[in-house]
């Protein structure tokens, strides 16, 4: 067998065969999804507004950046058709739909919603019509500019899964990255085991990058569980975008192996590996729009939100496996992930240690 | 037991490294010879394994060079990693790995022959067959110690660095790994071992260098090193009631020195047949009891002791 293909193999075997590290890479993830599908099941938790047609004229596009800047809607913005998709999958409580006005009015608006859940739709409902009526007055400076029509569409119910399943999936790659990489690769460090590897001539780079394929196929795996699992237990209402997917996965993966192989250099044992991990994940757990919309927390914690890769990483999640949207509509989550993950390399190549002290 | 071909496969020279102001190790010079066993001898805190290491390529001297099988450590030492097998001071293996898997894996590493044959046959030398398939963390002490030796063996290297392979064994254990040493010797390879116990060196190795505060006092054969003190063997003989007077004890063909303690006396002589002789004729003819008898003859002991006034362990 080549060295590599080797020293893989047995980097599963380890994994496999440590019950600490399959509880924290697949219990522990399972345990939260659990819990909070059936805590929250299927319970409505915002309103999300799907708008199309905002080009059709100046006053759609103006309706449709304040409804964004606006506090307890969440705006999504697509083509009809895969807007009216999305409100049949139950993401959606209302959809706007936007076109060109037939008679003597500024502009047409079509107003679908969801029926699955009846009192939230009609709180949707009146929320968007209220919403354009005070726009006609803001933004055109006058009334009955928009003829409206309502629609009611028996979609799917929304369900918190359809919104957690993706935090999960972040969650679990956060920790298998962070927390397992770091203190794995400190306890080698620690025990000498590294030092032996450096006594062969198995060259470093292919050392790690065998750590990195294993951790990067967990997390893969990781996914693949925690998907096949909502879908059986919670009927969760995925896309099939598991192309892009994939790319957000493996991205997510190696951004945080990046900040685990950081934690790594400069930690000095394996508990203070640990704790920095625990740092480092708990509060990123909480601002990256796990467990609630990112819009939904205060202003003030905006800029930290948006500096966190689990942020990125869970909002491009939900956009391709829940939103059906493609890798184009994650380009910037995409970035922000390839370049956590190139940080954290560089980062960690430089400070690099075979040893605890001082060879 | 001198199988000294002359060609040297190990030359170390002006060696030195340094911590802080601790010079760990200074100015090392050394030959190891093809075939050989050749010890390193030295207190806790000598410089064995760091003069070791940079041996190895694993510490960076602050002076000095080292070549091993021909090539240069500092420049070369990919193949030197590839054509030596180490066995560390210290190692921890992989958890949740089976003592076979990890004897195939290191075997991988080395891009050396990982068959389960070979595996079998690895563990077949060091004795650890029946643990094959047990985690290593599982294994005793000495069942690592051999477990390391195995995995220091899994690119028949054509030198092996073996850093106190004996610390921690029990007697039996420690006589049986001699042997495998001597076996691994009988391959042709080249055996580079550190030890602190005295008599291991002096048995095991065919040459020896005695270390201590980072430099190498002496190296030679165990015999010359010992021939070298000059030294005196002692005798040592309790008396029952009556202790003869050391006048007559001194004029003992060959005696040297006397100390009297209490009903004890010990003896230096550099002529121990003749000495013993005469003092048994000295009992015989004045029928005093002779209690306990020993003799010794100088050690390695002595050897580190004379040269710098300390005793090797304390
Ligand atoms: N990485 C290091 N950093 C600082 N000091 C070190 C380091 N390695 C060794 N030393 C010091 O260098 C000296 C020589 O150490 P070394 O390990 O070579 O001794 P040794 O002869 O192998 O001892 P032992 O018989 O205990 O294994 C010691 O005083 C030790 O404290
Ligand atoms: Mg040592």
């Amino acid at each position: 067998m080549t060295s590599f293909r080797a020293m893989t193999l047995a980097n599963f075997k380890m994994i496999v065969r440590n019950r600490t590290a399959l509880f924290f890479l697949l219990g522990f993830p399972l345990i939260f999804m659990l819990l909070f599908g059936y805590l929250f099941g299927t319970g409505e938790t915002r309103l999300s507004i799907g708008i199309s047609g905002e080009d059709v004229s100046p006053l759609a596009g103006a309706i449709a950046d304040q409804m964004e800047q606006t506090d307890g809607f969440t705006v999504y913005r697509g083509d009809l058709e895969s807007e009216l998709a999305a409100i049949e999958d139950g993401d959606r409580t209302v959809v706007l739909a936007f076109s060109e006005p037939d008679g003597d009015h500024a502009l047409d608006a079509q107003i679908y919603v969801n029926q699955a859940n009846p009192q939230f739709a009609q709180i949707g409902l009146n929320a968007v019509e209220q919403f354009l009526l005070q726009s006609e007055l803001e933004i055109a400076g006058q009334p009955r500019m928009i003829q409206t029509d309502v629609a009611n569409i028996e979609g799917d119910e929304f369900q918190f899964i359809d919104f957690f399943l993706p935090g999960v999936i972040g969650i679990s790659l956060m920790v298998n990255g962070i927390q397992s990489l770091s203190t794995t690769f400190v306890s080698f460090r620690e025990k000498g085991i590294l030092r032996r590897i450096k006594a062969t001539p198995f060259p470093l780079w292919q050392f790690i990058l065998s750590r990195i394929s294993t951790q990067v196929v967990i997390a893969v795996a990781q996914t693949v569980i925690l998907v096949a699992i909502a879908l059986v237990l919670f009927d969760v209402n995925i896309s099939d975008s598991y192309f892009s997917a994939l790319v957000l996965v493996v991205l997510g993966a190696f951004a945080f192996l990046g900040i685990g192989f950081v934690i790594s250099a400069f930690a000095s044992n394996t508990d203070v590996a640990d704790s920095a991990g625990t740092i480092i994940t708990i509060p990123m757990m909480f601002l990256s729009g796990v467990f609630f919309p990112v819009d939904d927390a205060p202003a003030v914690l905006q800029p930290i939100i948006q500096l966190l890769p689990l942020t990125y990483l869970v909002e491009g999640l939900r956009n391709v496996l829940i939103d059906g949207g493609t890798l184009a509509d994650t380009w910037l989550e995409i970035g922000v992930l390839a370049l956590t993950a190139a940080i954290g390399f560089l980062i960690s190549v430089r400070f690099f240690r075979w040893e605890s002290r001082e060879a | 037991m001198t199988t000294q071909a002359t060609r040297a496969v190990i030359t170390a020279e002006g060696l030195t490294k340094r911590y802080g102001s601790l010079r760990a190790v200074d100015d090392v010079n050394l030959h190891v010879y093809e075939s050989e066993i050749f010890g390193i001898l030295g207190p806790n805190g000598a410089g064995k394994t760091t003069t070791l290491e940079m041996i190895e390529g694993l510490r960076h001297p602050d002076a000095g060079t080292a070549s091993v099988a021909g090539f240069d450590v500092a420049s070369q030492v990919d193949q030197v990693k590839s054509r030596i097998g180490i066995q560390l001071q210290t190692t921890s293996l992989f958890d949740h790995l089976t003592v076979a898997e990890l004897v195939g894996l290191f075997a991988s590493l080395y891009g050396a022959d990982d068959s389960s044959a070979t595996v079998r046959r690895l563990l077949g030398l060091v004795s650890l067959q029946e643990k094959s398939d047990d985690q290593a963390d599982t294994l005793s002490g000495g069942q690592k110690q051999r477990l390391s030796i195995a995995l220091s063996l899994v690119n028949d290297p054509e030198i092996v660095f073996l850093d106190e392979p004996t610390t921690g064994l029990d007697p039996q254990a420690r006589r049986n790994l001699w042997d495998l040493i001597r076996d691994i010797r009988a391959d042709g390879k080249t055996i580079v071992l550190t030890t602190h116990y005295m008599e291991e060196a002096e048995v095991l190795c065919d040459r020896i260098a005695v270390m201590d505060h980072g430099r190498i006092i002496l190296c030679d054969t165990p015999e010359r090193l010992i021939a070298g003190l000059n030294g005196a063997s002692t005798i040592s003989a309790t008396f029952g009631d009556t202790v003869p007077e050391p006048a007559a004890l001194s004029e003992l063909a060959g005696v040297q020195d006397v100390q009297l303690d209490g009903s004890r006396v010990t003896l230096q002589t550099d002529d121990m047949r003749r000495s013993m002789a005469g003092l048994l004729d000295l009992a015989e003819a004045r029928t005093l009891e002779l209690d306990k008898l020993t003799t010794s003859r100088p050690t390695l002991e002595d050897v580190f002791l004379h040269y710098t006034g300390r005793a090797l362990r304390e």
